[in-house]
Formats: C-alpha cells, sequence, structure tokens
C-alpha cells in the first residue's frame, strides 16, 4: 500500500535533509509505529505521506514515494484527502465545523453524497469513538479528549484506506490513549486500513502495532516487527526513546544467558518466561 | 423531529424577517402604545424562549442610551406649552409637552427596534447564521468559509486570550489589574502573539479544509437553507398583516 | 521531623464552584518547604482548577488558600509570581516577545528584580535548560520542546520558591524530559518545594515523595509515594497504571517475599532479586 525507496526530503531553506534515504514498505491493514525522539523526521513523513509536503511545505524530494498509485509528492494533499485521513494532535486546529454532526460529515458533504447516507455515517463514527448522542453539540463545548474522538471520528466517516496519526494522543489521558489506539488497531484490521502512527511512547503502541519503525535524524535505524523489538533495547536507548521496564529486565537477563530464546515479546511473556525458568 | 413553536428552531429566516417587520413597525407607528406593546411582545418572547435575562440586560443598556437621546433632544423642542423650566432665573431649559411627546416617541421607538437585534442574534445558533447567509444570501463559499473559521474561532481565540492573561500574570504582570484602560492595552499587547499562534493554526486549519474536498475556488458545499415551517409562515403573516395595519392607521 | 519544617501551602476545605458545578469538593491539605509532590487523578478530577488556586488565578469559592502564609483572596497572582512560578503545559499561551532573551527577562521586569541582576538570571536560567545557543532567536520559530524550555527558562529566573509542572512532559522527548526533571530535583536539594502534575507514572516513582489523588474533586489520598503502588483498589478508582518495574515485581512475587525497608523499587533492585532467587546457575 505504501512504498517509499531511497526517499529523502529536505525542507526549503534548509542544508540537511529532513528525511533521508528511506526505504519502507508498508501493506494493506498493517498497524505500523514510527518511534523516535523529537527531530526524527515523523512529522515530515507525515507531512509527505498526506500530500502536504512539498505542496504546501516546500521543499525538495528525491527518490520514489506512493501510497497506493499516486506519488503523494505530485497530486498534493487535496487528491490524498480522498485516500488518506490525517490526525495530529492538536484538535482545535483540525475542527472546522460549529456542531459535532457538521464536523463529522463535513468531508462527505463537500464530496456530495446524499444527507441520508451522510446521517448513517456520521451516527455510525460517532458510535466507534464513544460520542453517541453528541451530534448537536457545539464544538467549542467539547472538552480535549472529546475533540481528539471527534477527529477521529471524522476521519473514520470517510472510510480511507490510510489513516495517518502524529502524536494524536497528547491531549488524553493514558487510559484515553490506549483506548483510542485499541479503537483504532480493531477497527484497522477490520477494515484493511493501514494505519500509520508516529509516537514519541513506545510502550503505548506496542501492545497494538505490527511494526515498529525506529527513526532518528531522519534515517531508519530499524525495522522490525513488533514481537522483535525486545532483541533492540540498546538501539531504542541510543536514540532517546523510554525503554518499558520488561524490556530492560528482560535485556539484562538475556545478558547473563539465563533467559533462553526466543526472547519473550510481551511483559506477559516475560512475567511467565521468568517464573518458569528462573524462579525457584 | 423539534418543535417549531419555539421561536429559537425557527428558520433563521424568519427571524429575519419578524426582527426587519418589528423595527419597520416601530418606525411607521405614531402610537405610543403600539410601541409599548412591541417591547412587551418582545419581553414576552425573550422570557418564553429562556433568555429573559439577556432581553432584560438588553433593556436596561437601551434605557440608558433612550436617557441620554431624551436629554439632547428635549431642550431643543420649543414649541407647545411650557411644562417646566429647568433653571428659572436664566430662562433656560424649557421642557414644553410636545418636547416630551417627541422625546417619549424616540426613545421607546429605539427600545423597540433596537432591542429586536440582539433578542433575534441570542436565538439564533451560529450553525442557522451560517445558513442564512451562505444557503439563502448565497454569500460566495469563500467568504462563507471566512466566516464560518472566525465564528468557529471566537470561542478558541478567547479562551486563548484568557489562558495567555493567566500566564502572563503568573509571571507578574500586572494582567489582573481592575483598571479597564490598562486592561484593553493589555489586551492589545497580548493580541499579537495570540495572533501568530492563530495564524499557524489558520493555516493548519486551511490545510486540514482543502484535504477534506472544501477548496475556495471549488464547489464548495454548505449549509443549505433551512425551509419555513406552517407556523412560521402564519405568524410571519399575522405579523405582516399587522405591519400593513399600522401603516393604513398613521 | 515534619511538624518542624515550615508550611507553604496551607489549603483548608477548600471548594470551587465554576458555573453550577461543583470543581472541588472539600479539599484539605498541606505542603511543607523542600516537599516534591505529585498531584495525580484523571483528566476532568479537577487538578487543572486546583493549581490555579495557586497563585490566585482562581479564589475559592469556600475555604482558604495561603502560600507562605498569604491568603490567596487578597494576594493578586502578579504578586504571587515572585513566590510560585508556574511552567505551564502549552508554551505558546505564554511566549508573548520575538526574542528569547527578552522572553526570560519578561518576568523579571514586571516583578521588580533590579536590572543590574537581569543578565546574570538570564544567562544562569538559559544555562540550566540548555538554551544559551539560542537567547538571541525567535521562541515562536523554535520547535515545540525548545518553546518550552524558553518558557520554563523564563519562570526559574524569578527564583520562584514553588515550582508548578503542568504536564511538564507532553511536549517533550525522553531526554527534554529527563532534562527538565533533573532540573527540578536540582531545584528541591535548594529549598524549592515542586508540585508536579503528570500521567507519567514512572517519573511519580522516580521523582516524587508524595502523592495527592484527585477524582471528581476530591481528595481521595494523600500518601508518600512509595505507599501508592501498593494500593490496588486506589489505583483503579484513580484509575492509575502502576510503571512497568512494579507491574513485574507483584506479578513475580516480590513483595510477598520479602520485607524491604523501602517499598521504592528500581528496575535494577528487581533484577538483583531475580538472580538472587534464580534456580539456575548465573553464568
Amino acid at each position: 500500500m505504501i512504498h517509499l525507496e531511497r526517499f529523502s526530503f529536505t525542507y526549503a531553506g534548509s542544508s540537511r535533509p529532513a528525511l533521508e534515504d528511506l526505504t519502507v514498505h508498508m501493506a494493506r491493514g498493517e498497524f505500523v509505529a514510527l518511534v523516535g525522539p523529537v527531530n526524527a523526521g515523523r512529522t515530515t513523513l507525515f507531512r509527505v505521506l498526506n500530500g502536504s509536503a512539498p505542496t504546501h511545505f516546500k521543499g525538495t524530494y528525491q527518490g520514489i514515494c506512493r501510497v497506493g498509485d499516486l506519488n503523494p509528492c505530485e497530486v498534493g494533499h487535496i487528491r490524498m484527502g480522498e485516500c488518506t485521513a490525517s490526525i495530529t494532535g492538536d484538535p482545535d486546529s483540525q475542527i472546522v465545523s460549529l456542531t459535532v454532526e457538521e464536523e463529522v460529515g463535513f468531508a462527505l458533504a463537500q464530496r456530495g453524497y446524499d444527507r441520508a447516507y451522510i446521517e448513517k455515517k456520521v451516527n455510525e463514527s460517532l458510535k466507534l469513538v464513544g460520542l453517541e448522542g453528541f451530534q448537536r453539540r457545539s464544538t467549542a463545548s467539547l472538552s480535549g479528549g472529546q475533540k481528539q474522538r471527534l477527529v477521529i471520528a471524522s476521519a473514520l466517516a470517510v472510510d480511507p484506506e490510510v489513516i495517518l496519526l502524529d502524536e494524536c494522543m497528547a491531549s488524553l489521558d493514558p487510559k484515553g490513549a490506549r483506548n483510542l489506539y485499541n479503537l483504532l488497531s480493531g477497527y484497522c484490521r477490520a477494515q484493511e486500513v493501514t494505519l500509520v502512527a508516529m509516537e514519541k511512547d513506545l510502550e503505548l503502541v506496542l501492545p497494538y502495532a505490527d511494526r515498529i519503525i525506529l527513526m532518528e535524524r531522519g534515517k531508519i535505524l530499524q525495522d522490525i516487527g513488533v514481537k522483535e523489538v525486545v532483541e533492540h533495547t540498546q538501539c531504542i536507548a541510543k536514540i532517546g526513546v523510554r525503554v518499558p521496564a520488561w524490556m530492560r529486565i528482560v535485556g539484562d537477563l538475556q545478558e547473563r544467558g539465563i533467559l533462553g530464546t526466543p526472547l519473550p515479546a510481551t511483559e506477559e511473556e516475560a512475567i511467565l518466561r521468568i517464573r518458569e525458568k528462573i524462579l525457584k | 423531529m423539534e418543535s417549531r413553536v419555539l421561536i429559537r428552531n425557527w428558520s433563521p429566516l424568519s427571524k429575519f424577517l419578524l426582527m426587519l417587520l418589528i423595527i419597520a413597525s416601530a418606525y411607521v407607528t405614531h402610537s405610543i402604545w403600539v410601541l409599548l406593546s412591541l417591547i412587551a411582545l418582545q419581553a414576552g418572547v425573550s422570557v418564553l424562549s429562556g433568555v429573559g435575562r439577556v432581553y432584560r440586560n438588553t433593556l436596561l443598556a437601551l434605557l440608558v442610551g433612550a436617557f441620554t437621546l431624551t436629554l439632547f433632544q428635549i431642550f431643543g423642542i420649543s414649541e407647545g406649552k411650557v411644562i417646566l423650566t429647568l433653571i428659572p432665573w436664566l430662562k433656560w431649559g424649557n421642557i414644553t409637552d410636545q418636547g416630551l411627546y417627541v422625546s417619549l416617541i424616540m426613545s421607546l421607538r429605539m427600545i423597540a427596534s433596537v432591542g429586536s437585534i440582539p433578542l433575534m442574534v441570542v436565538l439564533t445558533p451560529a450553525t442557522q447564521m451560517v445558513s442564512l447567509i451562505s444557503g439563502t444570501f448565497r454569500l460566495p463559499p469563500a467568504y462563507t468559509c471566512v466566516l464560518i473559521t472566525a465564528l468557529r474561532f471566537i470561542p478558541t481565540f478567547a479562551e486563548r486570550m484568557s489562558l495567555v492573561m493567566q500566564a502572563e500574570a503568573s509571571r507578574g504582570y500586572r494582567a489582573d489589574t481592575a483598571n479597564p484602560f490598562r486592561k484593553m492595552g493589555m489586551i492589545l499587547r497580548m493580541s499579537l502573539p495570540l495572533l501568530v499562534t492563530c495564524v499557524r493554526d489558520v493555516d493548519t486549519l486551511a490545510l486540514s479544509l482543502e484535504s477534506r474536498g472544501f477548496t475556495a475556488r471549488g464547489n464548495g458545499r454548505l449549509p443549505a437553507s433551512i425551509p419555513l415551517s406552517s407556523i412560521e409562515w402564519l405568524i410571519l403573516s399575522l405579523s405582516a398583516a399587522g405591519f400593513a395595519g399600522l401603516i393604513v392607521l398613521s | 521531623m515534619m511538624s518542624d519544617r515550615e508550611i507553604v501551602i496551607r489549603i483548608d476545605n477548600l471548594w470551587a464552584r465554576i458555573g453550577k458545578a461543583e470543581i472541588l469538593k472539600g479539599i484539605n491539605f498541606q505542603i511543607y518547604r523542600g516537599e516534591f509532590v505529585a498531584l495525580i487523578g484523571p483528566n476532568g478530577a479537577g487538578k487543572t482548577t486546583l493549581l490555579k488556586h495557586l497563585n490566585s488565578l482562581r479564589i475559592p469559592t469556600r475555604g482558604t488558600v495561603l502560600i507562605e502564609g498569604q491568603d490567596t483572596r487578597t494576594t493578586r497572582t502578579s504578586v504571587l509570581a515572585r513566590k510560585v512560578g508556574f511552567l505551564f503545559q502549552n508554551p505558546d499561551h505564554q511566549i508573548i516577545t520575538n526574542r528569547v532573551w527578552d522572553e526570560i527577562a519578561f518576568g523579571l521586569k514586571h516583578t521588580g528584580v533590579p536590572s543590574e541582576e537581569h543578565t546574570q538570571r538570564i544567562q544562569e536560567a538559559a544555562h540550566w535548560v540548555g538554551i544559551e545557543h539560542l537567547l538571541e532567536a525567535d521562541p515562536f520559530l523554535l520547535p515545540r520542546p525548545y518553546r518550552q524550555r524558553v518558557a520554563l527558562a523564563s519562570v526559574l529566573a524569578l527564583r520562584p520558591h514553588i515550582l508548578v509542572l503542568d504536564e511538564p512532559t507532553s511536549a517533550q522527548d525522553e531526554q527534554g524530559t529527563r532534562l527538565i526533571m533533573k532540573i527540578a530535583r536540582n531545584l528541591q536539594q535548594q529549598g524549592t518545594t515542586l508540585i508536579l502534575v503528570t500521567h507519567d507514572m514512572e517519573l511519580v516513582a522516580e521523582y516524587a515523595e508524595r502523592a495527592l489523588i484527585l477524582v471528581e474533586g476530591s481528595l481521595i489520598a494523600d500518601l508518600p509515594v512509595e505507599e501508592l503502588f501498593q494500593q490496588e483498589e486506589l489505583l483503579e478508582t484513580a484509575e492509575l497504571v502502576k510503571p512497568g518495574v512494579y507491574r513485574i515485581a507483584t506479578a513475580l512475587g516480590y513483595w510477598s517475599s520479602t520485607n524491604p525497608s523501602s517499598n521504592k523499587l528500581s528496575a535494577n533492585e528487581l533484577i538483583e532479586w531475580i538472580l538472587q532467587h534464580s534456580s539456575l546457575p548465573v553464568g
């Protein structure tokens, strides 16, 4: 679904590339999380994939970039908006309407769908994110967490093929964030939608993602399945991302050679393994 | 389906037309009783719609304005019988019965007509207003887009302004002053950085709008006009008839 | 002992009403000088409202708030600014100049710090947060984590006695977070009282000594952090998740098999314990 080959992007007026020589492929229905520190290039990749770079965020690119059959760098965000949905962590800069139902139905109304269909999709989407009954509420009266869910409902209403998330859990508490990732990953798996999430909290996405890509300074350092992440704790620590406690413990015990193979891939597995193999 | 008996649920066009009729009636009639009835009518509507307090505040504000107008006007009319002289030994400040009558009519006219505007505004949710301006009056999509964005941003802007003032007070800035002039100056000073963040947001917002299919040049679809219900037609007709009657009588 | 320490914040029967809703219901607590207190609870519990009472941005509907003995009802925020420093969650709500130097100087000017001291304080604060090289930059053009550091520097320059950090990590990556927390700890050692609002339980476990738990406007618990992670029911009511180390330790039966002098546990300590109780020869 998404293909990048030796792709580089440099913002206008900058001497260093924001993305350097990226090669990555993402299949339909996959949930890929891109994890890295602040200047890793995640937001730039987000903008490239949704077509706003270089169309809106000026710059130059090299290499191949494909989302479906389209090259987002050429077609731009207006065209990409028809098949991808982009969600950032600041709902206030994405909400355009005065009421909830108008907001969720906005993109559909623009594309000319009839009222009955729009109403159906609006109700479905609001139900999915847990905002049932909020149709008539004014968008200004919602809390931060509710606004974020509203933005997600708006994205789901258009049945996108790709959903892009850029640190979208900032205004939520941990429980809310987990609920949303759970919801989104379930939805995307069922609907065969490719979900690409830029995150800085590895432990948050680990239970939901299929793949983790570690990035630093515009480059991809590792592109691994979620079960292999535990083998790369040193890389994770090196790029300045917090290593989950269980991974640190597993990494240490593995160095002493007492954990056995293959390495446990989740916290639960780690606990079981330690119990079985180590403790009296 | 919500009941159209409530004026709040009326089509915005009806409310707009009703407002026009009220304003026009206020200026057509010469009768104090008609004007008082118009004011009583609006007061009644406001109370029944749950916005009685808003109308009361409007009335108070307008009374102040009316009083000021009266002061200027009342000494300008010298026809008629003199009722009262303010400063007898200077022969200045004659208040005549004619002057009183004219001032009274003017004040009541102002209250009856101008008072209808905030009343209708508070009874018209923003979405209806947008629908009125874009759907009925057919403002071009680009302008409606700007209007929606502005309306959508007013609460956000107000909230942010408040947050910024709090943040600066927390750093020692006398944002918590009671002095209104100082407060004004401060709001202006704070507006600039707020505008910067808002412009950034508007930029992202424009991006969001375009990605979701709304382009200024394209066939952006906007809230359509809301059709009138039978109750509205009835009341509008009666009001129009009443208005016609007033013209005839005057 | 606790009783010898000076009370810097005293909250008595605090009720706060906004519109028709009671946001805070009868809150009571005292904070002593030099304490590092975490204020935690789910979103919407009233944490931000409570914080605003600390520098009279909000006045109690009922009850009193005393900051170093001063009643917030009769003391203006701009005056309390000399004692209470606030780092807000969103730096964009605070930055109002277009030079980092001026931004840091802003608070100094308005709290009456003599101008001879400005340069030293500004450089000092900038150094602490690692932005000495950005003093001439336009804060609006810096990336968000740096904007927050500028905001922090401008607050630190005022040398507040009490520093409130409202979700300082949401705008930062791990490195930035560690930097801010290190600064907080250094300040604590110099006598500053710290109040941290966060959802990050690992930070609470590592830096805070005491936890105030707010749920739906009520203070449901006020306890040392070490005890917090032992209270399963409390954690569930407050929708809090234990840090990973504590979760694993509980699952492995660490607490029942040992009688540790402290309930604080680090990953290394847990590993030590695992190795000690290992049935395998350690190679």
